[in-house]
Order: C-alpha cells, then sequence, then structure tokens
C-alpha cells in the first residue's frame, strides 16, 4: 500500500499536452481540445494523463461515432455525484463556484455523424488529492439528508461510542436478511448463433469492479487480473462507482484496457457502454469483483452471448442489507461459478441460500505458496506493541481503537505502546479524538507505508472492524508472526484464538479486549498460549486451496483454444 | 459426506474404550472423532490423554459435568466448527457394529436421490446387548413414516430418535440451531430431532445397527421412579413440558400426562416423589430451553 503518488516528474503544461495526445492515441482522433483553469491543471497533473484516457474511453465506447463535449467537475467530498447530462454553454456558472475546471472536446472518430454527446466528468479536486477530502456519512441530496448528516457527523465526534452502541444494536435487529438471500433471477435458456473469435485468438477476461480505491476486494480483482493475463488473456477493467479512482495506475499495470465509465457516463449512457463493451473486445469471461453493474447486465449477457464463462468473488455480508453476497446469490442462475473467501460465506451460500453446491467454490486469500506459519513471539522485558492498520473508514471504526488504548493506557502506562497506520476520510476526526484523550504522545501516527515495515514493528495488530470478511490485513500479519486480536465479525474466528476475540458491540469490545490484552502483556505465558493457538488456526487455513491457486486452475480450464 | 463421531462421556471408561474400539472398527471411517469428557471423576481423563488414535481426534473436557444435553450441544458445535458434513452422536455405552456408519452415510445419499432433500438425520437399529430391541431407544415415526417403502426404499421417515447413534447433517444443525444444553439429561435428544425434523424429517436405517450396553433392557418408566433416580425423571418431565410449549404441542404434554397416569396407578412410588414429579412439570411451563447457533470456523 503506498500514499497516493502525485510526483510525476512533468510540469502540469507537459501533462496536459500529453492527455491531449494520449486520448487522441486511444481514440484514434485528431483534434482533441483541452481547456484548463489553474485548479484543472493541478488536477490534471495529478491524475496523469491514463486516468483520462480510461473515463473518456468509456463515453467514446458508450456512443461511437459521436463527438463528446466534457465539462470537468472537481469534487472535494465522499460519496461522489453522479456524472450528469450537461450543455457546456450553459455551465459557466459552474466556474464561478469553483466546481467547473475545465474542458475537453473530442470530436468523432472517423467523421462519424452522430449526435453530440455531453457530459460532466467527475474528478476529484486538487485538495482531495493532497489532503484526502471531507466526507458525508449521509450523501447531503436533499436538505433533510444534508441536516441528518450534520447531526449524524456531530454525534460521531463527540459521543462515538452511544452512537455505535445504537448502530450495532441496529445491525443485529436485523437477522432476516440471511433467510431472504435466493437465486430470484430465473435462469435464461437461449438459442443463439456460435460465436468464433475474431481477433488474434487470444481471450479477453472483463474484470468488473466497484471502483479503484484501495481495499481488500480490490486488492484481489487486481491479483485475479495478473494471473488472467499470466494465463493468456487480454484484460479488461471496468469501475462502477463514482470516486477519485486513485489506482488507476495499478489497474493499467495489470489489465490492457481500463474503463472508468463511474466518472463520465450518465445513467441513460451504461445500458449502450455494457454492451458495446462485451462486442467491442469480444469478452469470453466475465470476472465480477463487487460490481453492481456487471450483475445488472447478466441476464442481457446471458441472452446475447450465452456461452461466457460468468465467475464472482464475494468478500463480506453487509449487515443490514446483504449488499453485494446478496446480488450475488439472486443473480446465481446466471453465475457458473461463485468464488468465496471465508467459510461463513460458504455456509451461507450453500446452507441459507441453498445455491447450486457445484458452483460454490470456498478459497481463502491467502498466499497461493504457504510456508510454515511463524508463531509469534512477544518481545520479552518491554511494553507490548499494539498497532492498527487499515483505512480511517467507518467500517473501521478506528475511535474504538483510540478509546481502547486511553484505557490500556490510563491503567498499565508502562505495559503498552500503540501505533496507527493508515489514512483516510476519518482522519480529522480521529485525530481530533486522540488529542481530545490526551494520547498525542501516545498513539504514533503514521501514514501508509510498506506493511511489512508497520508488522515488524509491532507485537499485536488489533481489529476493531464492525464488519469484514476474512480479513487480508489478519492473514498478512499472522503470516508475519504478528498477535491479531479482532471483534467477532464475518469469518474473523477462523483465525483468531478465542482468547483474544471480542465481541462486536462498543461496550463488550472494549471490556474484553483491555482486559485480553492487560492478560496478554502482565501474565507469563499468556502471549504464547494464544500464539500458539493462532498458529494452529492459520496452518489449518493454509490446508485450503487458497484463491490464487483456484482461479489459475479456472482461468486455465475455461480458455477457448486457440 | 465426511462425518465426525461425537461420544460424550462420564465416568464410565470401560465403557467408553468399547465405544471407540467400535468406531476405529467401520467399514466407511469417520474424518474426525470429538469426544466430550463431562468433567469424569474417575480415571477417564488420563485414558483419553494416553491412548492413541486411529483418526485424527479432538477431546475437550468440559470444566464441569453439563449433563448428555450440555455435552451434545458442545460436542455438536465442535464437530461444527470443524467443518464436518454430519455429525454422528453416541453415549459412550454405545458400541456401533461395523457397517453403521457406512449405512448411515449411504442411507442419507440414497434417500436424498429418492426424496429430493437431504433428511435432517438417520438413525440406527439399537439393539441391547444380547441382540435383542432396546426397549430404551425406539425411534419415533412421522405420520406418513411408510411414505419410502412405496418408493422401493428400504428405510422410514422419523420423527424423534435418541442420542444412540443418530447421524445428524450440518445442513440441518445449520437450521436448526445445537441441542439445547441446559436440559442437561433426558429428554434433549427427543426435543433436539424433533425440532430438526420440522425442518426436514429424518430417517430410520434397521441395516445400521448398533448395541446400547445398558445394565437393563427397560424403557423410562414411572413405575420404576426411586429415591436414587428420581433426580432424572424430574429433568425428563421438566424437559418434555417445557418442549410441548415451545412446539406448541399439546399432544406432547398429554401423552406424558398419560404415561405418567398409567404408570404410577398401582405402583409403590411413594406420593412424595409423586409430588416432586408434578413440581418438576410445573417448572417446565416456564423454562426456557437454551438454543445456540452453531458457528462457521472451517
Amino acid at each position: 500500500m503506498t500514499e497516493n503518488d502525485d510526483a510525476r516528474g512533468t510540469t502540469p503544461m507537459d501533462t496536459t499536452h500529453e492527455t491531449v495526445a494520449a486520448i487522441e492515441e486511444a481514440l484514434g482522433v485528431s483534434g482533441v481540445s483541452l481547456s484548463l483553469t489553474d485548479h484543472g491543471r493541478d488536477v490534471v497533473g495529478r491524475l496523469g494523463a491514463t486516468w483520462f484516457v480510461a473515463a473518456v474511453r468509456s463515453l467514446a465506447l458508450a456512443h461511437p461515432g459521436s463527438p463528446l463535449e466534457l465539462v470537468l467537475e472537481a469534487v472535494s467530498i465522499e460519496p461522489f455525484p453522479r456524472p450528469v447530462p450537461i450543455h457546456p454553454s450553459s455551465a459557466g456558472g459552474m466556474y464561478g463556484e469553483g466546481r467547473a475546471i475545465g474542458r475537453i472536446s473530442v470530436p468523432a472518430a472517423g467523421g462519424g455523424s452522430a449526435p453530440v454527446v455531453s457530459r460532466v466528468l467527475i474528478v476529484p479536486s486538487a485538495q482531495m488529492l493532497e489532503h484526502g477530502g471531507g466526507f458525508e456519512f449521509i450523501a447531503p441530496t436533499s436538505l433533510k439528508r444534508r441536516v441528518a448528516g450534520r447531526v449524524y457527523k456531530e454525534l460521531y465526534r463527540r459521543a462515538p461510542l452511544s452512537l455505535d452502541r445504537w448502530r450495532q444494536q441496529r445491525n443485529s435487529q436485523v437477522i432476516g436478511h440471511r433467510a431472504s438471500m435466493a437465486p430470484i433471477s430465473p435462469a435464461l435458456t437461449s438459442v443463439a448463433p456460435e460465436r468464433h473469435r475474431t481477433q488474434d485468438g487470444r481471450p479477453v477476461a472483463w474484470l468488473a469492479l466497484h471502483w479503484l480505491e484501495t481495499g481488500g476486494a480490490e486488492s484481489w480483482a487486481f491479483d485475479a487480473a495478473r494471473l488472467a493475463r499470466e494465463a493468456g488473456y487480454e484484460v479488461v477493467m471496468t469501475a462502477d462507482v463514482p470516486a477519485p479512482q486513485r489506482e488507476v495506475e495499478r489497474a493499467l499495470a495489470v489489465a490492457d484496457h481500463v474503463y472508468l465509465p463511474a466518472n463520465a457516463l450518465a445513467e441513460e449512457d451504461w445500458g449502450q457502454f455494457l454492451e458495446n463493451l462485451v462486442v467491442a473486445h469480444d469478452i469470453s469471461l466475465v470476472h465480477i469483483h463487487h460490481s453492481a453493474r456487471a450483475y445488472g447486465f447478466l441476464p442481457e449477457l446471458r441472452h446475447r452471448r450465452p456461452s461466457t464463462v460468468v465467475i464472482d468473488s464475494t468478500h463480506i455480508v453487509e449487515h443490514r442489507t446483504g449488499g453485494f453476497v446478496k446480488t450475488s446469490i439472486e443473480y446465481s442462475q446466471h453465475i457458473d461459478e461463485h468464488h468465496v473467501i471465508s467459510p461463513e460465506l460458504r455456509d451461507l451460500y450453500l446452507l441459507d441460500s441453498h445455491v447450486e453446491p457445484s458452483k460454490v467454490r470456498y478459497h481463502p486469500l491467502t498466499s497461493p505458496r504457504p510456508g510454515t506459519v511463524p508463531t509469534p513471539v512477544a518481545r520479552e522485558g518491554r511494553a507490548l506493541r499494539i498497532g492498527f492498520l487499515g483505512r480511517l473508514a467507518p467500517q473501521k471504526r478506528p475511535f474504538l481503537f483510540v478509546e481502547m488504548a486511553r484505557r490500556l493506557h490510563a491503567r498499565h502506562p508502562d505495559d503498552f505502546t500503540f501505533v496507527m497506520q493508515g489514512s483516510g476520510v476519518l482522519d480529522e476526526l480521529t485525530s481530533g479524538q486522540i488529542a481530545r484523550a490526551g494520547l498525542a504522545g501516545v498513539i504514533e501516527r503514521r501514514a501508509w507505508g510498506p506493511v511489512d515495515d508497520f508488522l515488524s514493528s509491532i507485537d499485536v495488530l488489533v481489529v476493531s472492524s464492525d464488519n469484514e470478511g476474512l480479513t487480508l490485513t489478519t492473514l498478512e500479519a499472522e503470516q508475519f508472526g504478528v498477535l491479531v486480536l479482532s471483534a467477532d465479525v464475518g469469518s474473523q474466528r477462523t483465525v483468531i484464538a478465542p482468547q483474544v476475540l471480542v465481541p462486536r458491540e462498543p461496550a463488550g469490545f472494549l471490556r474484553e479486549s483491555v482486559a485480553a490484552l492487560t492478560h496478554l502483556a502482565t501474565t507469563p505465558g499468556a502471549f504464547e498460549t494464544a500464539a500458539r493457538v493462532q498458529t494452529e488456526l492459520a496452518t489449518a487455513l493454509s490446508a485450503v486451496e487458497s484463491a490464487a491457486t483456484y482461479l489459475t486452475t479456472t482461468l486455465r480450464t475455461h480458455k477457448e483454444p486457440s | 459426506m465426511r462425518a465426525a463421531a461425537v461420544i460424550v462421556t462420564y465416568n464410565r471408561r470401560e465403557l467408553l474404550e468399547q465405544t471407540l474400539a467400535g468406531i476405529e472398527a467401520q467399514t466407511t471411517p469417520p474424518a474426525h472423532v470429538v469426544i466430550i469428557d463431562n468433567a469424569s471423576t474417575d480415571a477417564t481423563e488420563e485414558y483419553l490423554a494416553q491412548r492413541e488414535f486411529a483418526f485424527p481426534t479432538t477431546v475437550t473436557r468440559l470444566p464441569e459435568n453439563t449433563g448428555g444435553a450440555g455435552g451434545f450441544a458442545a460436542g455438536t458445535a465442535a464437530a461444527y466448527e470443524l467443518g464436518l458434513d454430519a455429525m454422528w452422536l453416541m453415549d459412550d455405552d454405545t458400541v456401533p457394529q461395523p457397517e453403521a456408519l457406512e449405512e448411515l452415510v449411504n442411507g442419507l445419499e440414497r434417500a436424498s436421490d429418492l426424496l429430493g432433500y437431504l433428511p435432517s438425520f438417520a438413525c440406527s437399529l439399537v439393539l441391547w446387548k444380547d441382540g435383542t430391541l432396546c426397549e430404551m431407544n425406539t425411534p419415533e415415526p412421522t405420520w406418513d413414516f411408510a411414505r419410502p417403502i412405496a418408493l422401493g426404499a428400504d428405510f422410514t421417515l422419523m420423527k424423534s430418535c435418541s442420542f444412540v447413534s443418530v447421524l445428524v447433517t450440518r445442513e440441518a444443525v445449520h437450521a436448526v440451531g445445537l441441542p439445547s444444553a441446559n436440559f442437561f439429561i433426558w429428554y434433549d435428544d427427543a426435543e433436539y430431532t424433533q425440532r430438526l425434523s420440522k425442518y426436514r424429517p429424518g430417517i430410520f436405517l434397521p441395516s445400521s445397527k448398533v448395541n446400547h450396553l445398558l445394565p437393563q433392557n427397560r424403557g423410562v418408566n414411572f413405575g420404576d421412579v426411586n429415591d436414587g433416580n428420581i433426580w432424572k425423571f424430574e429433568y425428563g418431565v421438566r424437559n418434555q413440558i417445557a418442549s410441548a410449549r415451545v412446539f406448541r404441542s399439546p399432544t406432547l404434554a398429554a401423552s406424558l400426562a398419560e404415561n405418567m397416569v398409567k404408570q404410577l396407578t398401582h405402583s409403590k412410588v411413594p406420593w412424595r416423589l409423586r409430588i416432586r414429579l408434578a413440581k418438576a412439570a410445573v417448572k417446565g411451563i416456564t423454562f426456557r430451553p437454551q438454543i445456540e447457533q452453531p458457528k462457521t470456523v472451517r
């Protein structure tokens, strides 16, 4: 994991020309125009030409033969709005408001005479790229929601524990969604002409992602793209949801074609985009990584190209809605293989939703070449080093870590040290909480950096999330020889020793995590016992075939003869 | 189907040896053996610590005696957490004949093909030491028990059975939860298998045979109540009344009352013990069986 890199070694004007040239080359046109405000030049300089190519080519694919007119709108607050149609001639006011930061005009490829398509292109502001921007707990789409969002944020600032107690109670009350997950989208029996690949014989895999941001699901998607390439596939990658899309470069390193329709397409463009995508690239395999658009497209895909192989990977069950797992199960009859990363999900698919057993594949995101799992060893005669690693996002509940650190430090100031590595939308709120708790000199804060460096500087990793699947961070920590204490969420109990597995609800989490860590720090042999149990669990997990090994085999199996 | 044998033991080391020997002689061996030692005070702990097992085995010693109910709840949970497809439950005085598990596993698979669903459990024919029917462990059929027979099957549908060789599927445990640990003893098996059969009926496979090494071949009879065994009868009465309430089944309570009246009339059971039984029945009206959900670990 690395911090967003903005040092590209080029001047803004170089990048502007480079962006024009890159768009022209990618779309096979000449005469692209690009106008930018100072802010716009800054943003283009930070994002780079490839980001804009990925966005503009999405709209071009949805509207082949149409000239494209784009107004660049800078956004500083997540979640991002969706792009909308706009006539550039009436967008003057947006410049005054600081929202519009530039214009792009793209002539029609091949001199087409189709109507002009004008859209807002959503881009992150320079402030967001530099400092992370703001965050709204509730998208301010109406006055009521704006007020609710402000109240929620104030509660989060002043009384995060009380707010979380209410949230977790609410999450626990909704228990019916598991039973309601069922394959409801009926299978289609299709008669379609046999398809012959017309390109160079390399099969094409489409990896459909939620967005191109840091996260466990995205990390696996990038690995899956690399494996597909290694298996001989040409890789196409798309993103569903408007966002800064900070991982475009990482995507381009593993995919042949990257599209950012999320930031350029209005709702009415999506159907044509998806249809043209599978035809233009002659897609033969789809691997869905939390993409609602791809799931919704599956019945149409089954009609047009029934022999396309469809695989999806799911990671986490959202407490109240079921999230992508529910969508995956609903569309199950259009999907050939469900890859799930935890035994909890396997049981949900098989035992709750009664998905056809032959389709369900449980393969954790463990190393494909597992070695011996090291047993954590605490350093004798010094304070126990406790760490938090991850995005500072609501799901990760950084305030719980801070409160736990406050309680431990108050009772045993010499027995513990604390370090938090990561950044995110709750950066500012977390800093405020640390300051109010008087822990500014107690909790060491670190920005993103090499995970191994972080893990080598702690004895115990604390996972305070209110929901997870089987976290990659936990697996990495255990493989590194770090003991992990976790909230009992998702499938964490698969790899967490029972003595350091604590309740999800905040009061229980704090009570039991403080007690468990105190026990580890002060009772001879306690750390070693927990470490031994963790090693047994991690070793048992490593006996299950890894996701990478499974996918490599599956990709080869489905690869059509060239 | 990967099955775990689950044995609950308490102070019956010699009998446990025979049970384990019977398991190790199976033609279809279990993938795992889970032994719950209910805080035995004889030499069971030492015996289990030094014994070499033919299969992967997990021995869990509970800190206190939780009764058969607590032991089977713990054992079923442990087998579920190991990721096994089915749990073969038995007491420590059960000796399975060599084909017992093979017949249960094959029978479930045959039933799944024939009926279109996987039954929630499969139970064995329980014989006494001498090969005659064991009076205490006769399973209770469903109203349509003969339906598979009409389809040419060699098994019948069951509503309940005892924890003396019953193979429970993971799917069914996931659906209805674990056995009720706080029943402590008696009627825990009847309640659990009835709960399972409300999800899907079980099946009885006479081709799977086990021997139950009871000292006497005699079923539960209220006419046998005395000062030494009244505590078991009290649990049984309380648990059956509680089950009748939970299942909303007045007939369960009525059949208990009928049995008690029939068996106590003209018996020599003193009135003070009869009153204790009545008090246990009253307790059952408010007693809440504890039902825990199993947790997926592997």
